[in-house]
């Protein structure tokens, strides 16, 4: 039996391989004496982690996924697809598929791609991948896809910060850390809470089932301490999510949609309380006056009082005085999210209010001031932050980007598209949108005005897919399947390890190989980039030889080796591949890092792993710790553009400050943006004052999934349908929970384990009732993140969806005018027992 | 009448989260179908104090063989679900020993197996 090593989105393994069949999947076994855990003293005790690497549950399902009837065995074609002939794009969705070789296969990708660009010009072909793919750097997204296609010449589709819009569009304007996306730096967290923290404010956060992101189960022990330690935490989320179950405490249910309502009740309580820092708020914000004008009503009349919130949010006044008065007396830490930002109340109309509105009570409390902070629970362990090892974030981590390349390939074409709105793009032309995704560079990024199509571009004529479960994860997400079929997508191939939700809709579909069948190297957990330290919620920092466990199953092939392949028929291949095997590259990446200073590269491949361990003394530099104290930044945080300079003791916004009135948005913002100067509650276009109330009155939230990564293992690991939290099995099909209140099912003739229908004009979406107190009354809570997209009418993109794929029914619309962000939780639906036939 | 069983599996639930990893640690080990598991997690919601509480309860089926096989290998000596415990609310030895403990202990339940399965 030969065990070798790896590492997934949810943690290092060591994968056991007997007679070329994996047998056995744990988590990665480690030499004793390479874990020495570090120690936090805090109160007269030591904590100090297990020697274990805490895996998320659904790793221990891999070796299922890997062998799921559900890969992708063969390459395929589409039965009426003649790429010489007719091409019938309506029937994508409903049509079958014929084995093809991989040849035919890839002459067939090639030849498209060539047709299409002589015909059209290079920006025809646009490509996109998900947002997570296999772990691993050469295998990763950015590495062997991005290097290929930036080759070729594409139309990028720039991503939207999809799990923390509100945070990027909004707290970067009131805090700074657009190098972060609008969420806070993380480091010594961890220890500052165990020192000095009394409440924990757990507001739109479950990070027992978010899990730092990539980092399993390390961190709840953590909470599990803080919990013993008498660490008193209060829940805020409309749903009594898992981490509040396991820990206990009080819940508070607020409506969706109202929480900036909240937050501005408890700025009112201290202020006509006097009960917040006046020192920290002159010294280190800007604008208090203006925001002081607007929660007490001077300007609007409107007091802002918890009277006035209880009515938005159904939550008692008394609940949130009490609250206000607790978080004021006690070093209170906030967990707005598992990053300290993002959280389900952040993608929602307007949701760069509630974020913004985040900092700024934590401002009132003295942020950054022992035991109080920003922090989420999740991330902000002790780590050793000099030892240098890339991650996908940073350049260096990618094949397309890094150093270990002798060219750097420079995509020519112009054009872009935006993630949320490519069927839009598609199928009605021309449109329009503000900010560059992702902006990390700058504040000004998000005013950036793109068009679609581009002058002197051309609209897309093949889409090359690679993964694919939009139907479960973007918004509205029907019309990703109307764009599918339509006539201007000459050519469309999907890339994939499995049937995923949108593999059906192609032309020509190429199996890919699982990370398991490949030669790779990652650190766990460790995103870098715009998430530096975001592995910090992992106990033990450790890089991992990913080997290639198994040969590629059936004909599946490598990621690399397909794009390798169809460049070699476009004569890219030298460029592409500069003679290097996937191997030969991982050794590359071994050898850029600091690695090499404390091993070799044979002792590394030998053992599958390497351990950077805390080191022994090391000093504790808590998060923005350095500006409640008028220091310059002193954290490990690269990303930051001021540390290190003479303005190192300022945040990234404009004044260097918090600010109450946002200076950027000030100058940057066009005339018409919803974000006004200070924050504001604005009640939501999708919520409990809207006129549609009268035919859908409940809302829905769809938060992050507890079983599965976004939609990954779901569907294609089988075990998973065993859980009844993750699906619920009834007449033979695994069915999506949706959690109804007792009263809603009540009111509609519902019965825990009827099939319901959910639906509004956007779709309709069938799941399993589960009727339980956990969600308050007028909400429905189903995870979003189905993988399965499973039609009762297949190829009609408004046939009723039994797989589970709520994000159908999710507006379209973004959170504001000029702010191009996802509200998928800002969505009014009904419920009505399903009568159609069992499938 | 039965003797003792000799071992048993002991259950401090306070801190079970419900993660559902001994039931795939448990699929895995035994390479169980979907739908088959020596261990299942059962939830139990209620109210006291006039607050929603869940507890979570794993509790063992005809199914669980204490892991004979594995614990006969060399390296592992507790049974799958017992070490892949996220939140390490399980434990596995004598049930003497267990039963001692069970007086000073709250929110805990013991599972018993018969001699021989």
């Amino acid at each position: 039996m030969d065990v070798l090593t790896s590492c997934t989105n949810g943690g290092p393994i060591s994968v056991y391989v007997e007679d070329g069949r994996i047998v056995r999947v744990r988590p990665l076994v480690a030499e004793e004496a390479d874990l020495r855990p570090w120690v936090i003293e805090a109160g007269n005790r030591r904590y100090s982690p297990p020697k274990k690497f805490n895996l998320a549950p659904f790793v221990l399902t891999e070796r299922d996924r890997v062998y799921s009837p559900d890969r992708i065995r063969t390459p395929l074609k589409r039965v009426d697809f003649d790429p010489n002939g007719a091409r019938n794009p309506q029937s994508r969705g409903k049509a079958g598929y014929e084995r093809i070789g991989w040849d035919e296969a890839l002459d067939l990708v090639a030849g498209e791609i060539e047709r299409v660009q002589k015909r059209y010009g290079p920006s025809a072909v646009s490509a996109m991948t998900s947002s997570h793919h296999n772990w691993g750097l050469v295998g990763y997204k950015i590495s062997a896809f991005q290097r290929f296609f930036n080759l070729l010449g594409y139309t990028p589709v720039l991503d939207n910060p999809d799990s923390w819009e509100g945070w990027h569009w909004g707290a970067t304007h009131t805090w700074g850390f657009y190098w972060r996306l609008g969420m806070p730096e993380p480091y010594d967290m961890l220890e500052d809470a165990l020192k000095h923290t009394e409440l924990i404010v757990f507001w739109s956060n479950d990070p027992d089932t978010t899990r730092g992101v990539y980092n399993g189960s390390d961190s709840a022990i953590w909470r599990q301490w803080l919990r013993d330690k008498g660490v008193r935490m209060i829940f805020i989320d409309p749903f009594h999510n898992y981490t509040a179950a396991a820990m206990g405490g009080k819940w508070i249910a607020p409506r969706p949609g109202t929480d900036a309502a909240l937050a501005l009740a408890i700025a009112h309580v201290w202020i006509s309380e006097d009960t917040y820092d006046q020192d920290y708020v002159r010294t280190r914000t800007v604008g208090f006056d203006a925001f002081r004008v607007y929660v007490l009503g001077a300007d609007d009349g409107v007091p802002k009082t918890p009277q006035w919130a209880a009515e938005e949010c159904d939550v008692p006044a008394r609940t949130i005085t009490a609250l206000a008065r607790e978080w004021a007396r006690k070093p209170t830490m906030l967990a707005a999210g598992a990053r300290g930002g993002e959280g389900g109340a952040c993608r929602q109309a307007y949701g760069t209010e509630w974020a913004r509105l985040m900092v700024l009570l934590q401002a009132m409390q003295g942020l950054g001031k022992p035991g109080v902070g920003i922090w989420g629970t999740a991330m902000g362990g002790p780590r050793n932050n000099d030892v240098w090892f890339p991650a996908y974030g940073d350049p260096d981590g990618r094949l397309a980007h890094s150093k270990v390349a002798r060219l750097i390939p420079k995509n020519p074409v112009p054009q872009r598209l935006y993630r949320p709105i490519v069927p839009d793009a598609i199928l009605a032309p021309p449109i329009h949108w503000q900010g560059e995704g992702f902006c990390t560079r700058s504040l000004d990024q998000q005013f950036t005005p793109f068009t679609y199509p581009m002058p002197g571009c051309s609209e897309i004529k093949l889409w090359y897919r690679y993964g694919g479960s939009f139907p479960g994860t973007m918004t509205d997400t029907s019309k990703w399947l109307r764009m599918y079929q339509s006539p201007k997508l000459e050519f469309v191939v999907n890339q994939d390890c499995w049937w995923s939700a949108e593999t059906g809709f192609a032309d020509v579909i190429l199996p890919a190989c699982t990370q398991l069948e490949r030669d790779d190297i990652g650190e766990w957990g460790e995103p870098g980039g715009q998430s530096k330290a975001g592995g910090s919620g992992c106990n033990f920092r450790v890089v991992v030889r990913m080997k290639k466990c198994i040969e590629p199953l059936w004909e599946s092939k490598s990621d690399y080796q397909i794009f390798a392949e169809i460049a070699r028929r476009l004569g890219l291949e030298e460029d592409y591949t500069e003679g290097n095997s996937e191997l030969d590259w991982v050794k590359k990446f071994f050898e850029i890092s600091d690695l090499p200073k404390f091993l070799s590269w044979e002792e590394f491949d030998r053992k599958g792993y390497y351990v950077i361990n805390a080191p022994d003394s090391r000093k504790s530099t808590p998060a923005l710790r350095w500006y409640a104290e008028g220091r310059p930044c002193d954290t490990p945080d690269p990303g930051n553009p001021k540390r290190l300079t003479d303005t190192g003791h300022e945040l990234g916004t404009y004044s260097g400050k918090i600010e109450f009135v946002s200076q950027s948005l000030q100058v940057l913002a066009p005339a018409g943006d919803e974000r006004p100067l200070v924050p504001h509650y604005l009640p939501s276009w999708e919520g409990h004052r809207s006129a549609a109330v009268a035919r859908y009155p409940l809302q829905l939230i769809s938060p992050h999934p507890r079983f599965s990564f976004h939609t990954h293992y779901d569907k294609h690991s089988r075990w998973l349908d065993d859980i009844p939290g993750h699906r619920i099995r009834k007449d033979g099909y695994a069915w999506w929970p949706a959690r109804i209140h007792p009263d809603d099912a009540a009111a509609r003739g519902i019965a825990a384990g009827d099939i319901v229908r959910l639906f509004n004009e956007r779709g309709t979406v069938l799941c399993i009732a589960v009727i339980t107190e956990r969600v308050r009354r007028g909400v429905v809570h189903a995870y979003v993140s189905s993988a399965k997209y499973d039609p009762v009418e297949p190829g009609n993109p408004n046939s009723p969806d039994r797989g589970g794929c709520v994000a159908i029914l999710t507006p379209g619309r973004m959170l504001s005018r000029h702010v191009a962000g996802m509200a998928s939780n800002s969505c009014l639906i009904e419920l009505a027992k399903w009568n159609g036939t069992a499938p | 009448m039965n003797a003792m069983a000799q071992y048993a599996l002991l259950i401090d639930y306070e801190y079970c989260t419900g993660c559902h990893s001994c039931e795939v640690a448990c699929q895995q080990e035994h390479d169980y179908p979907a739908g088959t598991c020596g261990v299942v997690v059962r939830e139990y919601e209620y109210q006291a104090g006039g607050r929603v509480r869940i507890d979570y309860l794993p509790f063992f089926t005809q199914h669980c063989d204490l892991c004979k096989v594995r614990r006969t290998r060399a390296r592992d000596s507790l049974p799958a679900c017992v070490k892949h415990c996220q939140a390490r609310c399980m434990e596995f030895g004598p049930t003497t020993d267990f039963a001692a403990r069970l007086r000073d202990s709250a929110n805990v339940a013991l599972f018993t197996h018969a001699p021989g399965r």
